[in-house]
């Protein structure tokens, strides 16, 4: 398994997404963290005649994990443009065909696949975590808040904003499974992930009956994952977007996960008796 | 049958193979070699063989045909099979390429003594390269043998303009001799590989030649007879005579 891990890890870095992946990652995270920041952490608003600074609205914890992680939709939304590219890509350019000559097994193929694609996500998440300390960070320096208040917690965040992408990942390898065509594929994905899911967890909010099925959206779960509201009250936690009634950060793990184990079973049992050109 | 290490049994360059364009053909072969721990030396020994050391390094987008057809080769050597299955190895290369593919090709048969199969429509082709021929059409086998045996015994063609009349010598001679309508009213066939005796048989009674020479079956003549059968006629094309059969025991020999 490690040859076929090492098979998949030398695609992946003998193309130039290799390297301008993580250059966009760390651009695009530092952009978003110090726009949300700069939002979090001076932004004012109106209440009963004056004016209030919403930095003092929320817990310093929460503030501080808002700021850090303030980045982290633009960073699935990457991480699961690399899942589906990394199934998707051996479609569109035919490689399938070499890489099944070698690897017969599709089972086998598709776990090497999975391990050299979490390889390739912590490596782009790295440059995620790194412009979202430097980018967050700045922003705190600047209106003289600490950086890190409590340097446990801001260790705990970042492994799960790794965890976080690194599922994301998966469940764009798992839509890549499911979806042969590439570019469809990169569609629906950020379609479903951006427009059509936030869209539909804001609309079933007003039907009391499966309301409570939000949680169980990749967006809200992905939120549980990363713990941010942790000991602040239900009305801040709402105020700021949360989930009324939010998973444990490992179940939201697991639901997230269950996405793509989902997907690339329903793919792979799809495509097994499918010939493949 | 479950193989542990495919490519070192049969080595396959199938048309439907195709190269990530940003890559180029040695991280190609790299990364079909790491799935075996074949080492990379190996991948650039085969670049060096297929003669494509330097370009191979660049990204695969901008290769020609021919490029191709040459890293698709290193790749089916990979493992050093002892089996080769090779999909229209000549497609797409220049003159050069084609001498160059048949001659290594041969090498591979008869100095290595691998097994190499080729598919190919370029009968031409096919008939310079290889010692034994299945004939295939709308996937039922309707012949296979050895080259020289496809070719049928050797005759030779004769055209006279008094073609009755050299029939009649050449059979108080012994040589059995037929008319040819497809090649034209003046055009025999005699069955014997033997031009000399033919033309002296014409020049001893005095019969006026304006052609000789010897005749094979080639394998595009013998293609097109074994396929111009209503059963397998290409049904990619059409059915322009009768539908073909769809029981397969009506197209079995």
């Amino acid at each position: 398994m490690t040859a076929l891990v090492r098979s998949e890890l030398i695609k992946a870095f003998s193309t130039r997404t290799a390297w301008a992946m993580p250059l966009a990652m760390f651009l695009v995270t530092a952009l978003f963290t110090a726009i949300g920041g700069f939002f979090l952490v001076y932004a004012e608003l109106p209440v009963a005649g004056t004016t209030i600074r919403a930095r003092d609205t929320m817990d310093e914890a929460v503030l501080v994990r808002m700021v850090y992680t303030g980045a982290v939709q633009m960073g699935y939304l990457l991480t699961l443009v690399l899942g589906i590219l990394a199934m998707g890509s051996e479609y569109r350019h035919r490689t399938l065909t070499a890489t099944l000559q070698a690897v017969p097994r599709r089972g086998r193929m598709i776990v090497g696949k999975v391990l050299g694609l979490v390889v390739v996500v912590l490596v782009n998440g790295l440059a995620h975590v790194t412009a979202a300390l430097l980018a967050g960070g700045a922003v705190l320096l600047s209106a003289d808040l600490s950086v890190a208040p409590d340097p446990g917690d801001l260790v705990l965040t970042m492994l799960r904003l790794l965890l976080v992408l690194v599922l994301w990942g998966l469940i764009g390898f798992g839509l890549g499974v499911l979806i042969p065509n590439q570019v469809v594929a990169l569609f629906v994905g950020v379609a479903f992930a951006f427009i059509v899911e936030p869209l539909l967890g804001f609309g079933i909010t007003f039907w009391d009956a499966v309301a409570d099925a939000a949680r169980f959206f990749p967006s809200q779960a992905t939120m549980s994952t990363l713990n941010i509201f942790d000991g602040a009250d239900a009305a801040t936690t709402q105020a700021l977007g949360g989930a009324e009634n939010p998973l444990a950060w490992w179940a939201g793990a697991l639901v997230l996960l269950a996405y793509a184990a989902l997907m690339t079973a329903v793919g792979w049992l799809l495509t097994a008796r499918r010939d493949v050109a | 049958m479950d193989l542990p290490a495919p490519l070192r049994t049969v080595g396959a360059a199938l048309e439907a193979t195709g190269f990530h364009p940003g890559r180029s053909g040695r991280d190609h072969l790299r990364s079909l070699a790491a799935t075996h721990r074949i080492p990379d030396a190996r991948a650039d020994e085969l670049l060096e063989l297929v003669g494509i050391p330097a370009a191979a390094r660049k990204r695969a987008g901008g290769y020609s045909m021919g490029m191709r057809q040459r890293l698709q080769l290193a790749a089916a050597l990979l493992g050093d099979p002892q089996v080769l299955l090779l999909d229209e190895p000549a497609n797409g290369l220049d003159p050069e390429g084609i001498r160059w593919m048949r001659g290594f090709l041969r090498h591979l048969a008869h100095d290595q003594g691998k097994t190499v199969l080729i598919s190919s429509h370029l009968l031409a082709e096919v008939e310079q390269t290889v010692e034994d021929v299945v004939i295939i059409a709308n996937g039922h086998l309707v012949r296979e043998g050895t080259m020289d045996a496809l070719h049928g015994e050797p005759a030779a063609l004769v055209r006279s303009p008094e073609p009755e009349l050299l029939v009649r010598a050449l059979d108080r001679a012994g040589l059995a001799a037929s008319p040819l309508p497809e090649q034209g009213p003046d055009a025999l066939q005699v069955r014997t590989p033997e031009l000399a005796r033919v033309g002296e048989v014409a020049l001893a009674t005095g019969r006026p030649v304006h052609e000789l020479r010897g005749m094979r079956t080639d394998l595009e003549r013998l293609f097109l007879e074994l396929t111009d059968t209503p059963e397998h006629r290409n049904r990619n094309l059409g059915a322009p005579h009768t539908p073909a059969p769809t029981n397969p025991e009506e197209t079995s020999r």
